[in-house]
């Protein structure tokens, strides 16, 4: 993986870069360097690398079905195009995940949905989504109790977080679910590492207000 | 070691009730990870809180991803605009990409603003380093359906302008065709434009019967070809025998009242 300090003037990163380019090499920076040399074969092979965790982080982003391929092929057209101005400062996910964000973003523009959060707080989604299960649980073949009681609160979480902002989404999803340093997500939202603990903590607050007493019941 | 370091300007339960989420995750350097293991032996709370965490993070990734790579990587290249890769910009900041990338790794943290002022290394500029690499894999892709896009882009142009070239060709015609005069004539129309063309022009009495009249021509092998006209004249054209004779027969019958002979260039 290259490493962030290297520059044009440090001959090992210059070694780095072309043993990164060499076919054999399965590193996303190699495969990256392929697709800027042109190579399609590289960049299909990167695409199927990147479609799962792309496809769920901007499911998560713009809570729009329709939306997730048209902006997940926006990102990587930037990628086929730009791949040649990829930076080594930085891990080629953490440029690609920067790339999805600000897709997402854009694509949720079409809509009237607030990107920072806002404190409005009708109703408890923790209360939303026992209701759903209460629902569900009324299939004539109810689920075992630790099945029931772990299928409600993921359905709270899914409800609590959709009525989330898309900055607090992002943080939890690429925290949670990628594993992303703070570092790393401060880069792909392009904002201050403070920033990011900060929308973390009220992400939690604002999560831990929706999902309700359910929380104290996670798995 | 990058030099991060827990800031205790907080207290060490704020700092690690900020941090308590990547510490769940494991992505804290060594004393980041460090600094917060101390604390939580001595503090039930975030103890209590990190359980809390790692429960959500369980719940909080169940669930894949269906949809089919192959079918949305199909789909991008069928969208994909006849477009060849941008080369690097001479400055990587003058990318939008690299811009916003750059500028969030200065303003993050003290160790990547010692790189601030060096310029980035691209791919493009190792390409450049190593034009042997460069040559090699130039050459290696030539064989590659994308590297022929642009030739491919060029036929399809020349295909749409010649589909084009049929379409208006057709239009052409059509217009053509329709606008012609037409040949086509009402069989009650005033005017015909070949007006039949008979040997005399007959007129019956005014009380002649029409079964009368059908004998009268019968017998004469005449027949009716046009009229009546404004005298109430009927054109006739006599199948056989001599014209001027059977002429002359039809003056004498009484329920004729006028036969007239029609030469050529008369009825038109």
């Amino acid at each position: 993986m290259l490493k962030r300090s290297q520059t044009p003037a440090d001959p090992h990163a210059a070694k780095a870069v072309r043993r990164a380019i060499d076919a054999d090499d399965d590193s996303d920076a190699a495969v990256l360097a392929r697709v800027a040399a042109g190579d399609r074969v590289a960049f299909e092979t990167l695409y199927r690398r990147y479609f799962p965790r792309l496809h769920r982080f901007l499911e998560r982003m713009t809570r729009r079905p329709h939306l997730v391929e048209e902006a997940l092929n926006d990102t990587m057209l930037v990628v086929w195009r730009k791949a040649a101005s990829f930076t080594a400062q930085s891990q080629v996910s953490t440029w690609v995940f920067a790339i999805a964000y600000r897709k997402a973003l854009k694509a949720m523009q079409r809509f009237d949905e607030p990107v920072a959060d806002d404190d409005d707080d009708e109703e408890s989604a923790g209360g939303m989504a026992q209701r759903q299960s209460e629902d569900h649980a009324q299939s004539p073949f109810p689920a075992p109790d630790a099945a029931l009681l772990q299928q409600q609160l993921r359905a709270a979480l899914q409800v609590a977080v959709a009525r989330m902002s898309v900055e607090h989404r992002a943080v939890i999803e690429l925290t949670y679910y990628h594993g992303c340093p703070y570092g790393e997500i401060a880069d792909i939202m392009g904002c201050p590492v403070d920033t990011v603990k900060t929308r973390m903590f009220h992400a939690r607050r604002r999560l831990r207000n929706l999902i309700g007493p359910r929380r104290e019941d996670l798995p | 070691m990058n030099g991060r370091i827990v800031d205790f300007q907080k207290s060490p339960h704020q700092a690690t009730q900020e941090l308590l989420p990547w510490f769940a995750n494991g992505t804290l350097d060594a004393d980041e990870r460090s600094s917060l293991a101390t604390h939580l032996e001595s503090c039930a709370e975030c103890r209590q809180e990190l359980e809390a965490l790692r429960r959500l993070q369980t719940a909080y990734v169940a669930g894949e991803v269906t949809a089919d790579v192959e079918s949305a990587l199909a789909r991008l290249w069928q969208n994909m605009p006849p477009q060849s890769i941008e080369p690097a910009p001479a400055d990587a900041a003058t990318a939008e990409e690299a811009l916003s990338l750059s500028a969030a790794h200065e303003s993050r943290s003290p160790a990547s603003r010692s790189s601030r002022g060096s310029p980035s290394l691209s791919f493009q500029a190792a390409l450049e380093h190593a034009p042997a690499r460069a040559t090699a894999t130039s050459s290696r892709n030539s064989n590659l359906p994308w590297r022929g896009n642009s030739r491919r882009t060029s036929l399809f142009g020349m295909a749409l302008a010649a589909q084009f070239g049929v379409i208006v060709a057709l239009g052409w015609a059509l217009w053509t065709w329709q606008s012609a005069p037409t040949r086509f004539h009402a069989l009650g129309a005033a005017q015909s434009p070949t007006r039949a063309t008979g040997d005399a022009i007959i007129v019956f009495a005014p009380d002649v019967e029409e079964r009368r009249m059908r004998r009268i021509l019968e017998d004469a092998s005449a027949r009716i070809v046009d009229g009546p006209t404004a005298a109430n004249g009927y054109v006739i054209r006599f199948d056989r025998g001599d014209v001027d004779e059977a002429i002359t027969r039809l003056s004498g019958d009484p329920a004729v009242h006028l036969v007239v002979r029609l030469r050529p260039g008369d009825g038109s």
